[in-house]
């Protein structure tokens, strides 16, 4: 069975981390065979965004940011792993085990 | 806990900060053009209200644009408190956050004003958003009264009563010692800038250097500026020069780090060369730190001056003793460069190449 993750990525100048990130996520999840849908907060705006359906079926969001999420009411009572920016970039498939771990000790 | 504090301040200065480039990047580069411009005039204080009256129309356009690119720059106080503000409050913040940082920039408190005025207003807001509870009835008395009045009251008075004026001293001390150095010190300043630059690429201890040096600018320092943006693009260029010079210590991924992090490192972003720090971090950053010293060093050595914040290419036109600057850079790029292949022992092992781009929509939805 394949699990279900989104991610919303930003940094501060939103050229480059934000979409390191999204890729490095998106790879990490490829490989652990899991299935991802990465929300760009970049400085173009946003792309990629997650619908209400999205955020429905994921069973985890991770926020892998440094700055502050826009619209970040979508994901209320969600469980949410914020992370740095970096992280996925180091690590992706540290960061996306993290979060479903979260999941699976509630 | 402290490290947990430590991370929400860092990412409320970045969210505002973030808000805040756009402004110094359009005015610092609408200023450096008056200025250039009145140079092939002769003139080198463009800025000067004599030339409002010029008889030259485009001299007079130029004194107009000197001063347009100048209400640019002094938003940037205003907006990074705000956005500092928003970020740790929302919207309720934006207003007293403006206040304070506009006062924080007549103050002469400068930059560091204007991040404690964003923090005062965010938190400021949050606590009495938090903790005034009125009966239900007239509980909108609090975002539409309470929150403005009171959140800008305790704004304005802390930072001209509290943090203003030990702030302002910091500020006028620290624009001091950086007017005042000179010779060696200068140089040695310009390498310390260039070094931190190149020591986290697009982390913490680089966007410190690299901001200091852009709020600098809006006080006409331009030796940490001029240092920092050719700090910047060192390293993205020289990881992607020594991915060409020595195609086979790479593996195909890196080749093509390589490849983007040459085109990132003209436009002026750090970030190319992640991959490579990432990869093999202690062979990587002590050549990207040496290498961004250096070409920081050689250009405020050299003499050249880049008063926009502009690493890319694109603003190369704008640097006095632009050909000094270039080749400060191509040095710096050839250390990076260099050392990197020098360190990176022998080539790897192929990894299996993952396409990130065929997401199945059914799979997803079922």
């Amino acid at each position: 069975m394949k699990r279900k993750i989104i991610a919303v990525t930003a940094c501060a100048t939103g050229v480059a981390h934000t979409f390191m990130a999204a890729s490095a996520l998106k790879k990490g999840a490829k490989l652990m065979g899991n299935l991802i849908k990465v929300e760009t907060q970049g400085a173009t705006g946003v792309e990629n965004e997650l619908t209400e359906k999205d955020v429905n079926i994921a069973e985890v969001v991770i926020f892998a940011v440094d700055t502050k999420v826009r619209n970040k009411g979508r994901f209320d009572g969600k469980i949410i792993l914020e992370v740095p920016v970096n992280a996925p970039i180091k690590n992706a498939e540290k960061v996306i085990s993290d979060a479903l771990r979260l999941i699976d000790e509630k | 806990m402290v490290k947990k504090i430590g991370s929400e301040l860092k990412k409320h200065v970045l969210t505002g900060i973030s808000y805040m480039i756009p402004l110094v990047i359009a005015g610092a580069v609408i200023m450096a053009i008056a200025r250039v411009g009145g140079s092939f005039y002769g003139i080198t204080d463009i800025w000067d209200s004599n030339y409002a009256e010029n008889s030259n129309g485009i001299i007079k356009l130029l004194h107009s644009l000197d001063g347009f690119g100048g209400i640019a720059l002094g938003l940037m106080f205003p907006v990074i408190a705000a956005f500092i503000g928003y970020s740790i409050a929302d919207k309720l913040a934006i207003a007293p956050a403006l206040v304070g940082g506009l006062l924080a920039k007549d103050i002469g408190s400068g930059f560091l004003g204007a991040l404690a005025a964003g923090l005062i207003a965010g938190y400021a807001c949050l606590l009495i958003k938090k903790h005034i509870k009125l009966p239900k009835a007239a509980a909108s008395i609090v975002p539409v009264f309470l929150v403005p009045v009171l959140g800008t009251l305790i704004t304005v008075l802390l930072i001209n009563y509290v943090i203003g004026i030990p702030f302002a001293n910091l500020n006028f001390g620290l624009e001091n010692w950086l007017n005042g150095l000179s010779g060696s010190n200068q140089i040695l300043m310009a390498a310390i800038i260039g070094a931190m630059v190149g020591f986290d690429l697009g982390g913490p201890v680089n966007k410190a250097a690299v901001t200091t040096a852009m709020a600098l600018l809006a006080s006409g320092i331009y030796a940490p500026n001029t240092a920092a943006q050719v700090a910047i693009i060192i390293p993205p260029l020289g990881l992607g020069l020594a991915t060409v010079l020595a195609k086979r210590k790479y593996n195909t991924e890196l080749r093509e780090a390589g490849k983007s992090s040459l085109v990132m490192g003209l436009v002026g972003i750090s970030e190319g060369a992640i991959p490579f720090a990432v990869e093999s971090p202690l062979k990587v950053i002590p050549a990207t730190v040496l290498g961004s010293a250096a070409g920081g060093a050689l250009a405020v050595g050299l003499g050249s001056i880049n008063q926009a914040p502009i690493s890319g290419f694109y603003g190369w036109f704008t640097i006095i003793q632009w050909p000094l600057y270039i080749l400060s850079i191509l040095i710096g790029t050839l250390i990076v460069a260099g050392l990197s292949i020098l360190l990176r022992g022998n080539p790897l092992v192929v990894e299996d190449k993952v396409e990130e781009d065929d997401f199945d929509e059914a799979e997803w939805e079922a």
